[in-house]
């Protein structure tokens, strides 16, 4: 069975808003999340601005303080967005059983906090180190028995498909824009071939640490071309388009195509070419490409000539994997109803051409279009 | 980007291990078929006062170091991508990978979580903290000491981004953190990529080394490590009555994956098929398994339903077997629920009996050894078998390696926090 995805609901949590409403007025108003750093000394570092989230509040989001611990604010951002696309697109009224529910995810790097494991090291003394055999022989246990779990992507993601009763297929990918795409990309294959009824697709960014930073910094995500660092997440939900037609509920935009390279400037080329030529070639009203940077807005323009490059880093930050989920969620809202995209060109967004690329030279790209 | 028509058969011509029994995927399924442990004392840091000491390490003089010459540069592998490299390049040139398609269709799928930092490099962060989430960022970087690479390192995706550009594989590529269904979910992730044609071939498998001062206490933390035994070869003994926890290990293990039209094109040896894959979340309960076994009966049936086979076609089933109390108990209901009459009868065997846990590399470890018993004729034991639990009442295939000629297997790996994943192998020589 081959069967159209279409997008039926979006959610986004941003520091621009935390749904696809707010984030989209701010947008429009042209407000801007990015701000001095606050967290922690940025005097090091070259870049001193970033977009952040405010603490969520995890009562509001029906998670346990301990639940949240785990997740990190970027993950109770995902949670919050799935939520928001869910209630959108109707689907605790589409009859989907969970089992056929599935969830694809990107999900930023976790660093270990360091306060979570070295007071007890601290504690166990010993001179010119810890003293091991005391550590082990007792203050180790003192160390919260969940902080491993903070560490590990998929233990995160795994907590929202619990929130979400999501039991099907799913994918934890990381941690790039590019795995952002790609999220959304494995959602669109799986609802086309018939193997999930419905999917959650999206991504979230790291928390902002200095590590988290300093690793941004010398892969070159940040700085360059004035991007900030950022936090968010964005999600979608796919569906069938027959399925929706049949519960009657419209669709935001349909997933027309898509491509993954990984390489140089090439690639890129090679990646959005393709995922043009597999939506059927023709052109896209704009480009949404987070942190595009000078490779990013040659391939575009060599592809996709006369399309505005439309990237938000310069106003919410470079969030990785969760810029490309919201792009994706912002563009599909545009399509849907048929607005001009913020930032974009001036008339109803019809068509657009989604697009992240990762450290280790992974592009993807996805085309949104509009539903006959 | 669409599929067109019937769906393409994805066969493997390439395979490659890394493991405490041994540098290669022979050498390794060579000393499981003897029933050879793996499990060691813990040399690779002093864990002397913690509850469990012995881990499978991978023996050094096993693992070439990094030709400094080489791209990518040394100092960005961590241990886990050293073994990466190592399986990689005896897959790729044991299927002539840079023959197999246009390396803009070759894909990279690799299971991999990145590297923890040292203990070194968390108590020198701690010093510049206040304990209250503020950092002295200035003071960190003005004392100029630590390893910059490190935070390289624990990018999840480095793995794969690295061996990708080492081979010159420039089609998707895909770093999938599922902790221990990582490796498994990356094999079948891969194989539908070029079963939709989104790719023509794929290396695909995944790494782990976490035998270090970091990953050690969390798992010890997590109280799913072994801690009563009476010697190290015999602490992993999964669905014997006397297990008592998982024995951490660390290896790799890559596939080389392509279309059986393009393998017989070009006269590539076929080792093997990937005949389907299903794959579940549990979303039960983040620190235990459903009790039912639901999520792993669901990517065990997916995987058979993906392969048009019925339960009938199962002839052996590769255990995820981690050795804790939990695991072998569900998945040995899991194994009952989708294989019923049969299950009694149907060989089930845990390789982590003698290679320990390699976390998200297991997956994949696995996938190979499944793959070179059908290949032989033979099925592997789960060694330490001693005592029978009533609960765990199926044929294990205790102690010593089965001669038995199969042609279509199952191979389970189950997820922390509830990711299954479930691939159907067959022999591959219809």
């Amino acid at each position: 069975m081959t069967d159209r995805a279409v997008v039926t609901g979006v959610g986004v949590w941003t520091p621009l808003g935390t749904d696809a409403a707010a984030t989209w007025a701010a947008l429009t108003a042209r407000q801007t999340a990015v701000a001095p750093i606050r967290g922690f000394d940025p005097g090091a570092f070259a870049v001193r601005v970033a977009a952040v989230l405010a603490p969520l509040d995890e009562d509001a989001l029906g998670v346990h303080p301990r639940e949240g611990r785990i997740l990190g604010i970027p993950g109770l951002a995902l949670l919050g967005a799935a939520r928001e696309a869910a209630r959108a697109a109707g689907l605790a009224d589409a009859g989907v059983a969970s089992e056929r529910l599935a969830a694809f995810v990107a999900m930023g790097t976790r660093d270990p906090n360091p306060d979570d494991l070295a007071p007890a090291l601290v504690r166990a003394g010993g001179t010119g180190g810890p003293d091991l055999p005391a550590f082990y022989g007792g203050t180790y246990r003192e160390i919260d028995p969940l902080w491993p779990l903070t560490m590990l992507n998929n233990v995160g993601f795994s907590l929202v498909a619990i929130h979400l009763a999501a039991k099907g297929e799913n994918l934890v990918l990381a941690p790039g824009a590019d795995a952002g795409v790609a999220a959304l990309i494995e959602a669109a294959a799986a609802v086309r071939d018939g193997r999930v009824a419905a999917a959650y697709a999206g991504g979230a960014s790291e928390t902002l640490t200095p590590w988290g930073l300093s690793r941004a910094l010398r892969l070159g995500l940040v700085g360059a071309d004035g991007a900030a660092p950022g936090e968010g997440a964005g999600c979608l939900v796919l569906e069938p388009a027959d399925a929706v037609r049949r519960r009657r509920v419209r669709p935001l935009a349909a997933v027309a195509g898509w491509a993954e390279r990984t390489g140089d400037t090439e690639a890129a080329t090679d990646a959005l070419g393709a995922a043009l030529a597999a939506a059927g070639g023709g052109p896209v009203d704009a480009v949404l490409w987070n942190a595009a940077g000078a490779r990013g807005r040659e391939a575009a323009a060599r592809v996709a000539p006369g399309a505005p490059l439309v990237d938000h880093a310069p106003v919410w930050g470079h969030a990785m994997a969760g810029s490309a989920a919201v792009d994706a969620a912002l563009a599909a809202r545009a399509i849907g109803n048929g607005d001009p995209l913020p930032g974009g060109p001036a008339g109803p967004l019809r068509r657009a051409l989604v697009v992240g690329h990762g450290a280790g030279g992974g592009y993807a790209a996805l085309v949104l279009t509009t539903v006959d | 980007m669409h599929a067109v028509g019937r769906p393409r058969r994805v066969v493997v011509t390439g395979w490659g291990v890394v493991s405490p029994l041994g540098p290669t995927a022979q050498s390794t399924f060579q000393a499981a078929a003897e029933g050879r442990s793996g499990i060691r004392s813990l040399t690779s840091f002093d864990p002397t006062g913690l509850p469990c000491r012995i881990a499978g390490q991978v023996a050094d003089a096993g693992v070439a170091p990094p030709d400094p010459s080489l791209d990518p540069p040394v100092r960005l592998l961590s241990r886990g991508m050293r073994f990466m490299m190592v399986a990689a390049a005896e897959a790729a040139g044991q299927a002539a990978l840079s023959h197999a398609a246009d390396p803009a269709r070759i894909a990279t799928v690799l299971g991999s979580h990145g590297e923890n930092p040292a203990m070194a490099d968390v108590l020198r962060r701690h010093r510049y903290t206040n304990g209250a989430g503020q950092w002295d960022m200035a003071g960190l970087e003005r004392e100029r000491v630590g390893d910059p690479f490190a935070l390289l390192r624990r990018k999840a995706d480095v793995a794969a981004a690295l061996t990708a550009a080492r081979f010159g594989l420039r089609g998707p590529n895909f770093s999938i953190c599922s902790a221990c269904a990582a490796g498994a979910q990356a094999v079948g992730e891969a194989y539908r990529l070029i079963r939709e044609g989104r790719a023509d071939a794929a290396l695909a498998g995944g790494c782990e080394s976490t035998l270090n001062f970091v990953g050690f206490v969390g798992f010890q933390l997590l109280k799913a490590m072994a801690e009563k035994y009476k010697s190290p070869e015999t602490a992993s003994r999964p669905f014997d009555r006397r297990r008592c926890g998982f024995v951490m290990s660390e290896g790799a293990g890559a596939v080389v994956l392509e279309t059986l039209e393009g393998a017989r094109a070009r006269g590539a040896v076929i080792l093997g098929e990937v005949l389907g894959y299903g794959d579940s979340a549990d979303a039960y309960r983040i620190t235990d398994t459903h009790p039912e076994a639901e999520g792993a009966i669901l990517a065990m049936r997916g995987a058979l339903d993906d392969a048009g086979l019925s339960a009938e076609a199962v002839e052996y089933v590769n255990a995820h077997g981690t050795s804790t109390a939990i695991n072998d108990v569900t998945e040995t209901r899991a194994i009952k629920a989708v294989l019923g009459e049969r299950a009694r009868t149907v060989p089930v065997s845990s390789n982590k009996s003698m290679l320990g846990h390699t976390i998200g590399a297991a997956g994949a470890i696995e996938a190979v050894l499944t793959l070179m018993g059908m290949r032989v004729g033979l099925v592997l034991p789960t060694i330490n078998y001693e005592y029978p639990d009533p609960k765990c009442d199926l044929d294990y295939v205790p102690n010593l390696a089965r001669p038995l000629a199969h042609r279509v297997s199952l191979s389970n790996s189950f997820g922390f926090g509830g990711q299954n994943a479930c691939l159907c192998l067959g022999r591959g020589d219809d």
